[in-house]
């Protein structure tokens, strides 16, 4: 059966309202209204956010999202994309997927971009990496840090002479662009707290037993300075009511050796890459946290 | 008023004459970011007139320009036009050597936004280069002379933003600093690597020349307790490198602040008699820097 596959504009009326029918199907999750563009539409500086759409006839039977990213490297931006939302209609399924995806490849490798990333779910993961050659990169590290300024310097790696901080070769998460894009959406639930050190996030909740803990997940941070990040989380953990501070990083992130005692954790979801314009490999660093995924 | 107590007791046997094995040369430089504030102006210059009374010597003002968007906000609400602004900076350099001071934004109507803001670890090359070039020009539009010096916050430096700044004429750095206080990711591993201790000059070459780089120390010394310079300078210090060159720096909104004015002064005083510490200008801190650097390494 041949498809319709094509770019779509989420800002004309008929295919927002395509989209929206078709996700709320697949998800059960309300996107009606500007749900889509809150999450996903961002504003780059090479291109704005791609939106693959496959059509039989006139119904929409697959979707992706490809949120676009101003990752920094090495002082330059390298757009890039992280592939979301993927979906195919449940009468539909078949290779509809993989021509979508290769569709996009195309279309994004002509604007230059430097990779596709996500972390998609189990259930698509191994369509990822075995029918699109995605590469499996390696799981998140994650540190819960409980919210006592008595107890959490000892979650800090004490800085000394000594050691160094490193950013050079790594493709950095843009904090500047990820909170414009939590903000729309958020607005006031997005928090900063901002000394000589930057960290935001939001607070979520945790049933824990018969109690609703509260916890500060940290989305982003810009550390200028690692000898007194400890006092930037203080200033987090005086300023808010909440139980304990989670910071996830990417594996290979360059800044994970500020903290000290991660936890396991069997719930990441590994991050998946395809390259475009640019090589990386295992070793190429990604200083990503839990801020850059469409589902934070 | 316990921490006052516990110095006072303190110092009466500890960190006494600790800098006497050092000679040392220092400057002063003002981060100078909100002189569109009239009482902040005023303090300054009043500053800097008490300063050349004491030391002969002129300060360092590192200047945000208008073209900054924070300035460029201050402005509007303390309603100071362009001109004026321009005017009040041709007054502080009667007293003062005028420098460039950069804070620097991925998008400057998004300056409020904590993000916004480029620092070491989020640094992006083009949005540097147009502000500095574009400040720059203003100085030049203005008749305003920087120096070719620059002293930025400690949160940003790297080989790139030194490049453009060699590029827009820039030769003298006051960024780098053995200060935890005031690490810098790139500074840091750069003293690190070729081992450049504290208070020593070296010169860094870029794509585009060479940049003499002359250590901030610490921040400002306003409190009651002129031992405080000895206790945190002599935490830096290297005993075998004791013909010390530098600058501690300080924000223009720190003059607001009660006593800071005459617990500096006191302390540059006390520096002078009991270390007998040139303070200088910046011709003669920038010829005594040149003179005395062994290193000329490569910034990248």
């Amino acid at each position: 059966m041949g498809y319709d596959i094509r770019p779509l504009d989420i800002f004309n009326s008929q295919t927002k309202e395509d989209i929206s029918r078709f996700l709320n199907v697949v998800f059960e999750q309300d996107f009606s209204g500007d749900e889509l563009r809150l999450k996903t539409y961002t504003e780059s500086k090479a291109f704005p956010s791609l939106y693959m759409g496959a059509y039989d006839d006139d119904e929409l039977v697959g979707f992706n999202c490809f949120i676009s990213h101003d990752l920094i490297y090495n002082g330059e931006i390298v757009n890039s994309y992280q592939t979301c939302l993927s979906s195919v209609h449940p009468n539909h399924q078949g290779t509809i997927f993989i021509s979508l995806m290769e569709e996009a490849k195309k279309i994004l490798r002509q604007r230059g971009a430097g990779f596709i990333f996500g972390w998609p779910s189990r259930s698509s993961h191994l369509v990822y990496t075995k029918g699109l050659k995605f590469r499996d990169d390696f799981l998140g590290i994650k540190f819960n840090i409980p919210a006592s300024t008595l107890v959490s310097g000892a979650f800090f790696t004490k800085w000394s002479e000594e050691k160094e901080l490193s950013i050079d070769d790594a493709f950095l998460q843009n904090d500047f662009q990820l909170l414009q894009l939590k903000q729309q959406r958020f607005g006031d639930t997005i928090k900063v707290i901002h000394d000589e050190n930057l960290v935001w996030g939001k607070i979520r909740t945790r049933k824990v037993g018969f109690f609703t803990l509260k916890y500060f997940s940290v989305g982003g941070m810009i550390v200028s300075n690692p000898y007194l990040l400890r006092n930037t989380f203080a200033k987090l953990i005086r300023e808010h009511a909440i139980t304990w501070v989670q910071v996830i990083l990417h594996h290979s992130h360059t800044m994970a050796h500020l903290f000290k005692n991660p936890i396991p954790s069997r719930c990441f979801e590994p991050l998946i890459v395809f390259d475009l314009n640019v090589r990386t490999s295992g070793r190429t660093r990604f200083n990503f946290m839990e801020g850059v995924k469409d589902v934070y | 008023m316990i921490n006052d107590l516990i110095k006072q007791i303190g110092y009466r046997f500890l960190f006494k004459n600790v800098l006497k094995e050092y000679g040392m040369t220092l400057g002063y430089v003002f981060h100078t970011e909100e002189i569109f504030d009239k009482s902040v102006f005023e303090s300054l210059m009043h500053f800097c007139q008490e300063y050349r009374k004491l030391t002969n010597a002129r300060p360092i003002c590192a200047l945000m320009t208008p073209l900054n968007p924070r300035v460029r906000e201050g402005m509007r609400i303390h309603n100071v036009s362009m001109d004026e602004f321009a005017g009040r900076v041709q007054l502080l350099a009667e007293h003062a050597s005028i420098g460039y001071h950069g804070h620097f934004w991925f998008h400057s109507d998004e300056f409020k936004n904590g993000t916004a803001e480029i620092r070491c670890t989020n640094f992006l090359r083009s949005a540097v280069e147009a502000q500095v070039g574009e400040e720059v020009q203003w100085f030049k539009s203005m008749n305003i002379r920087h120096n070719n010096v620059y002293a930025p916050g400690w949160w940003l430096m790297n080989a790139e933003l030194l490049a453009i700044l060699r590029c827009n004429g820039f030769d003298v750095d006051f960024s780098f600093s053995k200060s935890l206080w005031f690490y810098n990711a790139y500074s840091h591993a750069l003293m690190k690597r070729h081992y450049i201790r504290a208070g020593e000059p070296f010169v860094l070459k870029t794509r585009r020349g060479d940049v003499t780089c002359i250590q901030n120390f610490i921040g400002c010394h306003g409190t009651a307790f002129p031992q405080d310079f000895d206790r945190n300078l002599s935490s830096l210090l290297d005993p075998d490198y004791r013909e010390i060159i530098g600058v501690v720096n300080a924000h223009d909104t720190d003059l607001i602040g009660q006593g800071f004015l005459d617990n500096t002064l006191n302390c540059l005083r006390y520096l002078q008699e009991r270390y007998n510490a040139a303070i200088v200008g910046y011709d003669e801190l920038v010829a005594q820097a040149r003179m005395r650097t062994a290193k000329i390494l490569p910034s990248a």
